[in-house]
C-alpha cells in the first residue's frame, strides 16, 4: 500500500506549517522523514491520519482518504505521541478498547503486548509508565491491527540503547515483510541505520526526496582525500585542470566535485608522489545539516509542532 | 463496534465508579435529609422556624425528585469525562484514528453515556425513594404507580443531561469549560432569568419534568440536548483533533487547580451580589471539588470530598450561612495549600 500526498498545505493563521508538499511513500522499504524541530513533520503525519484538516491538498492511503478506510487500524498503524493514553487505564484495557472499535480479535492484545515486552505490566495503569514503556505501548497499539502501513513519529524517543536497536530491527523487519514504513526523526544517525529512502523537510517544504545513498553521495562533503609530500605542487596542477583543492593538513589535500580517477591521473601525469588517495563519504548528518542549513537559519516556531 | 469500544473505555477508568458511587451517596443522603426535615418539623412544632406547607403527609416521590438536582452533578461529571478526559490525556487522537468518522464517535459516546446514566438513574431513583420512605417515617405516602413513574422520569432526565454534557464536552473540550457551562445553564441562569422565561432553561425544564412529568418541559430539554450535541458535532468535525500538540502536556492533574480558581472566583462574585444563593454557591464549589478530585486526585482525597459534599448539604438547612461559609472556606483553603 502506498501513501500518496499531493499538494498538502497547512496554515495556522499567517503561519504556514506545511507548504504544498507532494510525496509518494512506497511499500517494502523504510522511508525516513527527517527535519529539524518545527519543520512540519508531525503536522504532515496528523494530516495523513485524518486528525488535522489540510488547508489544501490531499493525503491518500491506497487511494483513499484516511476517514474512508473501513477498519483504519487494520490498514494503518501509527505511533504519535507516546503519552496519549488515559493515565488511569491499564495498557491492556487501552488496547482492548482500540481493538473493539475495529473488530480486531482480543487475542491480538496479548500478542502485541508480548511483542513489545509489556506483558508483565499489562494490567498496570499507563499513568505510571516510564517514557520508554509508554513508547512501547504506542508501538504495540500501532501493531495491533497487523496493518500494511505503519507510521511512527519519533519512535525512539525515550528508549534505552536496547530499545533503540529493537525498534530499528522491528522497522527493518516490517519493511522486509512488504509493508509501508514511514518514520519521522530528527536523529540523523538513526535514519542512516534504518531508512532506505529519505524525505528531508525544512520549514514545511520538501528539501530532498531520494534514496538514502543518493542523499549522501549528492552532498558536497563527499570528497577525495590525497596525502602527498608535494601537496602544494599537486594543488597547482589540479588548479590548472579547474579542480579546487584545499589543504586539510601539512601533507593533505581535500578535493570535492571531482572523480577520484581523474585526480589519480593528474597526479600521475605531473609525476607527484601519492601516499594516499581515498574517497571520504559524507555522513548523513553532514548531508542533512547541509540540506537544512537554509531552512533552520531563519527558523521561527510553527504552531502544532511542539516536539 | 464503536459503541463497544466506548463501553470498554467507560468501565476501565476508576472515575466512572467514583461518579456512580458519589451519585448514589448524594441521592440517598439528600432524599433522606429532605424527608427527615419534613418529619422533624411535624414532630417538633415548637422549634420550627419556617414551614412553607401545611401538609401533614408527603409522598416519597417528592424528596426523591428534589434530590436529583444534587445527585445529577456526579452524573454530569461521569458523562463529561467520557470526552473531556480524552482531550486532557490525548486519547482522543487514538480514538479518532480508530474511528475517523466524527459523527460516529460522538454518537457512540452519547449512546454509552445515555445508556449507563439511564440505568444508573433507575437505581438512584430506587435509592432516593427508599431513603425518602425511611426519612418520612409515619408521614410517608407510598404509591407504587407514582414511584415507578418518577423513577422513569429521573432516569430519562439523567440520560438527557448526560448527552447534553457529552455534547458540551465535545464543543468545549476542557473539563473546566464544560463544567462551568453546564452549571451555568442548569443552575446559574435560573437564578437570574425571571419567571416565565426561565421555564425555557434546561435546568428549570428538567426539574419541572422530573417533578410533574410535564411533556412540554421534556421537549424543551430534548431541544437543548439536541442543540448542544449538534454544536459538539460541529466542533469535532470542523476543528483539528489536536491543533496544538503541547495542549495535552499539562496532563490530567492540572484541571483541579484551574477548576478551583474558576469556582472560587464565581463563588466570591455570587456571595457579594446575591446573598440568597450563597448556599447554592457553596454546593457548587464542593461539587466542583469532587469532580476535580475524580479527574486526578488520590483515593483519600476523593473520599474526603464526597464527605464534604454530603456534610455541606446536611449542614446547610441548620447552620447559619456565615458559619457554613466559614467552614467551607477553611476546607477550601486547606485544599489549596495541600
Amino acid at each position: 500500500m502506498t501513501i500518496t500526498v499531493t499538494g498538502l498545505t497547512k496554515r495556522y493563521g499567517a503561519t504556514t506549517a506545511v507548504h504544498d508538499i507532494s510525496l509518494r511513500i512506497a511499500p517494502g522499504r523504510v522511508t525516513g522523514f527527517l527535519g529539524p524541530n518545527g519543520s512540519g513533520k508531525s503536522t504532515t503525519i496528523r494530516m495523513v491520519l485524518g486528525l488535522d484538516r489540510p488547508t489544501a491538498g490531499t493525503a491518500l492511503i491506497n487511494g483513499k482518504p484516511y476517514a474512508e478506510l473501513a477498519s483504519p487500524l487494520r490498514t494503518v498503524g501509527a505511533l504519535l505521541d507516546a503519552r496519549a493514553v488515559h493515565p488511569g487505564r491499564s495498557a491492556r484495557n487501552h488496547l482492548r478498547a482500540m481493538a473493539r472499535g475495529n473488530g480486531i480479535p482480543e487475542r491480538r492484545v496479548a500478542e502485541v503486548l508480548e511483542t513489545v515486552g509489556l506483558s508483565e505490566v499489562a494490567r498496570k495503569r499507563a499513568g505510571g509508565f516510564s517514557l520508554g514503556m509508554s513508547q512501547r505501548l504506542g508501538i504495540a497499539e500501532a501493531l495491533l491491527g497487523d496493518p500494511e502501513v505503519l507510521i511512527f513519529d519519533e519512535p525512539v524517543n525515550g528508549l534505552d540503547p536496547d530499545g533503540v536497536r529493537w525498534v530499528r530491527q522491528l522497522m527493518r523487519a516490517l519493511a522486509a515483510e512488504g509493508r509501508t514504513v514511514f518514520v519521522s526523526s530528527h536523529l540523523m544517525s538513526e535514519m542512516q541505520q534504518t531508512a532506505d529512502h529519505l524525505v528531508v523537510i525544512g520549514k514545511g517544504r520538501i528539501i530532498r526526496d531520494a534514496p538514502i545513498a543518493d542523499v549522501i553521495a549528492g552532498s558536497s562533503t563527499t570528497a577525495v582525500r590525497v596525502r602527498t609530500p608535494d601537496a602544494e605542487a599537486l594543488r597547482h596542477h589540479l588548479a590548472a585542470a579547474t579542480i579546487a583543492a584545499r589543504h586539510t593538513g601539512p601533507d593533505e589535500l581535500t578535493i570535492s566535485g571531482a572523480r577520484i580517477e581523474r585526480i589519480g591521473d593528474i597526479a600521475y601525469e605531473a609525476g607527484v608522489r601519492l601516499h594516499e588517495l581515498s574517497r571520504r563519504d559524507a555522513s548523513l548528518e553532514e548531508a542533512y545539516l547541509e540540506l537544512t542549513a537554509a531552512s533552520v537559519e531563519y527558523a521561527t516556531p510553527v504552531p502544532g509542532e511542539a516536539r | 463496534m464503536t459503541a463497544a469500544a466506548e463501553w470498554v473505555k467507560l468501565w476501565t477508568v476508576r472515575s466512572t465508579w467514583w461518579c456512580l458511587a458519589s451519585s448514589l451517596v448524594l441521592m440517598g443522603s439528600c432524599a433522606f435529609l429532605l424527608a427527615n426535615d419534613f418529619a422533624y418539623d411535624l414532630e417538633h412544632p415548637d422549634e420550627q422556624s419556617v414551614r412553607d406547607t401545611v401538609a401533614t403527609t408527603q409522598s416519597i416521590v417528592e424528596p426523591a425528585a428534589a434530590s436529583v438536582s444534587l445527585a445529577q452533578f456526579a452524573v454530569i461529571a461521569l458523562a463529561m469525562l467520557v470526552i473531556t478526559a480524552e482531550y486532557s490525556s490525548g486519547t482522543i487522537r487514538a480514538t479518532l484514528r480508530a474511528v475517523p468518522v466524527r459523527g460516529r464517535v460522538l454518537l457512540a459516546k452519547a449512546a454509552v453515556a445515555a445508556a449507563v446514566t439511564f440505568a444508573a438513574g433507575l437505581v438512584l431513583a430506587a435509592a432516593g425513594l427508599a431513603a425518602a420512605r425511611l426519612g418520612l417515617r409515619d408521614y410517608a405516602v407510598v404509591d407504587a404507580g407514582d414511584a415507578v413513574a418518577v423513577a422513569l422520569r429521573i432516569a430519562a432526565y439523567l440520560a438527557l443531561i448526560a448527552v447534553f454534557s457529552v455534547g458540551m464536552g465535545a464543543a468545549l473540550r476542557s473539563a473546566v469549560g464544560t463544567l462551568s457551562a453546564v452549571l451555568v445553564l442548569l443552575v446559574g441562569l435560573s437564578m437570574v432569568v425571571p419567571e416565565p422565561a426561565s421555564h425555557y432553561l434546561p435546568g428549570v425544564a428538567g426539574s419541572m419534568f422530573v417533578a410533574d412529568g410535564d411533556v412540554g418541559a421534556a421537549l424543551i430539554l430534548v431541544a437543548w440536548t439536541g442543540a448542544v450535541l449538534a454544536a459538539g458535532y460541529a466542533v469535532l468535525r470542523g476543528r483539528d483533533a489536536c491543533p496544538r500538540a503541547g495542549s495535552a502536556a499539562t496532563g490530567p492533574h492540572s484541571p483541579p487547580r484551574e477548576l478551583l480558581a474558576v469556582e472560587l472566583a464565581q463563588r466570591d462574585a455570587l456571595q457579594k451580589f446575591l446573598p440568597a444563593v450563597l448556599v447554592e454557591a457553596e454546593h457548587r464549589a464542593t461539587v466542583v471539588l469532587a469532580v476535580a478530585h475524580l479527574d486526578g486526585g488520590g483515593v483519600a482525597a476523593r473520599l474526603h470530598t464526597v464527605t464534604v459534599v454530603v456534610a455541606a448539604r446536611a449542614l446547610a438547612p441548620r447552620v447559619r450561612q456565615q458559619d457554613l461559609s466559614h467552614i467551607l472556606r477553611g476546607l477550601l483553603a486547606w485544599r489549596t495549600r495541600s
